[in-house]
């Protein structure tokens, strides 16, 4: 398999998840891999624009500012500031996103990804890759 | 005009809705169609050309697209190959549809995650070591390299000579599967010395001199070098037809000695071809003629001559001197020859010369150690073997005292090697040692070293070996 198969198989099983966590059962291949190949785009998507503001800025390393610019810019975060004043503490968009990734559909989403919630535990999960390799081995051979 | 057939169009446009199409309409946007498609594939051509491939890939079509701004497509990079299945619509006209069947998540989330590809990396082996391809598990088997051999096409001048050669004998039953010869040329000059020296050193009539010019000449010369495989060869051979004629043993390890001492020689991947024939030499059960020496009975078969002793000091020296040069470069060496040595000696039914060649063989091999570890535990049991023969005047007793010589021989380099040179007590009278007395010291001796042996070291009144000797029986018990 060359590299970029590897990635997108590994991509699959995530865009998978995502869809069953949404309550999709099953569905044809070729709707999941045109699934994967949105999620994969749109990744990219975000890592080019985060990488261009980088830039404009002057920096080859990409820093935490140009990733919410970039959130913002690709329209992830609504409702959008267009006119920046720099008085306004309105972190409404950032709330909304956070309370997204605290919410039941997040939760969901983990739980199919076979993570283990604790609670009251939010902050950063295990690494994705790790876990999974760990569940489709214990998957694998205990069938 | 064009390629692209307007009841395609007519399909596609009630695929989305437009119900009727005009045929002008039709043949219009096939031409439209024809066309876009054509610039889609030529920027995927540049793509594909940029990349030095040949063959147009799907990841080419996306670039095409992204280049033109057009809306990608997707769910294309999936290296699955896309299957066709057929569905007629009743006239013999068949439709072909991907085939695309439902797949649960389930089995897609739990499905073994694919293998990671290695990096690019490389490494080296050996491919031939001085011809002789090592069998490392990067090479191929004996078996692997045969039947690789076959399928190569063979030279047309084997082919030639061997249906030559076929044709010419039709009557015998040659097979033809001979295997064309390596021809090694070796230059007249090479030959001819190959000869010269090989007849000088085997021949008895030859005078010591000319043999010891011979023997040198081996020693010094450089660019003997092609040479050595029949050496060794000759040495091999003659050391296994040659075991009555002690002149000719004695001369191989001559041969021998020489061809180790040559610098300009590169003769570890002879070594393990060398040393049976010095291994023959010292352990051998019957070396030399059957010829009586001088007192003992003329009628025993066994009895021999002394002088094949000095072949198997000789032997053990050689065999030193190897373990020295490449005990280290190869891992196997020293304990094979420890082994082999260790069987003879602890055998009973070999012949007792046998016993003296591998007793000194081992503290060749092994040492101050080797004597330690191996030989003195053993030594007391070693007793019930020559004791009698020694003490019935049997006929093999001179055979049994050169065993105890040799014993007590070694067993000194336990002591030699430690301190160089023990001390021996004032007087003749072996000095007391502390916390014990000279008669259970000398008990204690014999103890480990049993009755002739230990008397015989008690008789050399050298302190330190005492001390060693009782010391590395100590730790046995």
């Amino acid at each position: 398999m060359t590299d970029s198969e590897v990635y997108f198989t590994l991509l699959r099983v995530s865009a998978a998840q995502t869809l069953r966590s949404a309550g999709i059962t099953a569905a044809k291949p070729s709707v999941v891999d045109a699934f994967t190949d949105l999620l994969a785009r749109y990744l990219t998507l975000l890592g080019t624009t985060t990488r261009n503001f980088a830039e404009s800025g002057g920096r080859t390393q990409a820093e935490l500012i140009d990733a919410r610019m970039a959130i913002e810019h690709v329209g992830l975060l609504r409702p959008m500031n267009i006119f920046t004043d720099p008085d306004d503490n309105d972190t409404e968009a950032v709330d909304a996103l956070v309370e997204w990734f605290r919410g039941p559909q997040a939760a969901d989403m983990r739980r199919v990804a076979g993570h283990a919630e604790k609670e009251g535990q939010v902050g950063k999960s295990d690494d994705w890759l790790g876990a999974t390799k760990k569940l489709s081995e214990k998957r694998n051979t205990t069938v | 005009m064009s390629l692209w057939n307007g009841d395609t169009i007519k399909d596609v446009s009630e695929s989305v809705g437009v119900a009727n199409l005009n045929e002008d309409v039709a043949k219009n946007l096939a031409m439209d169609v024809e066309y876009r498609i054509h610039q889609v594939l030529q920027e995927a051509l540049k793509f594909m050309r940029h990349a030095r491939r040949t063959t147009l890939g799907t990841q080419d079509i996306s670039n095409a697209l992204r280049v033109l701004d057009v809306e990608p497509l997707y769910g294309y990079e999936s290296a699955r190959p896309l299957r066709f299945g057929e569905a007629s619509l009743g006239q013999a006209q068949p439709i072909f549809y991907v085939e695309d069947d439902e797949v649960d998540f389930e089995k897609l989330i739990n499905a073994p995650l694919p293998k990671v590809p290695r990096d690019v990396t490389f490494t080296g082996h050996w491919l031939a070591i001085e011809g002789v391809q090592p069998a490392i598990p990067q090479n191929p088997t004996p078996s692997e390299a045969a039947r690789l051999s076959e399928t190569t096409p063979k030279g047309a001048s084997s082919n030639t000579t061997l249906s030559a050669a076929s044709t010419l004998n039709p009557t015998t039953n040659e097979t033809v599967t001979i295997k064309p010869l390596v021809k090694h040329v070796l230059s007249k000059e090479l030959q001819l010395y190959f000869e010269r020296i090989s007849t000088s050193i085997t021949d008895e009539s030859t005078t010591d001199t000319i043999r010891n010019a011979a023997l040198a000449s081996l020693r010094k010369d450089p660019g003997l070098h092609q040479l050595l495989p029949y050496f060794v060869q000759f040495i091999s051979e003659k050391t296994t037809h040659g075991l009555r004629s002690l002149f000719t043993l004695t001369q191989m390890m001559s041969l021998t000695h020489a061809l180790l001492e040559n610098d300009s020689f590169f003769i570890e991947p002879y070594v393990s071809s060398l040393i049976p024939p010095i291994l023959t030499c010292l352990i051998g059960k019957h070396l030399g003629s059957s010829s009586s020496s001088s007192s003992s009975s003329s009628s025993d078969p066994h009895s021999q001559t002394p002088a094949h002793y000095a072949l198997r000091d000789f032997s053990a020296s050689l065999l030193k001197l190897v373990c020295k040069r490449f005990g280290d470069s190869s891992h196997t060496l020293k304990p094979r020859l420890t082994r082999t040595c260790l069987k003879h000696f602890l055998d009973p039914a070999k012949p007792l010369p046998t016993h003296y060649g591998s007793i000194i063989g081992l503290a060749a091999i092994g040492g101050r150690e080797a004597v330690r570890v191996l030989i003195l535990p053993n030594t007391k049991l070693y007793e019930k073997v020559i004791h009698p023969e020694i003490e019935d005047e049997g006929p093999r007793k001179s055979e049994a005292e050169m065993c105890l010589s040799a014993l007590v021989g070694v067993i000194k380099q336990l002591e030699e090697e430690e301190e160089g040179g023990g001390w021996k007590g004032k007087n003749g009278v072996p000095p007391i040692m502390p916390g014990a007395s000279a008669e259970e010291v000398k008990a204690q001796l014999i103890g480990i070293l049993g009755e002739l042996v230990g008397e015989e070291v008690w008789k050399l009144r050298r302190e330190a070996l005492v001390k060693a000797v009782i010391e590395a029986g100590g730790m046995k018990v």
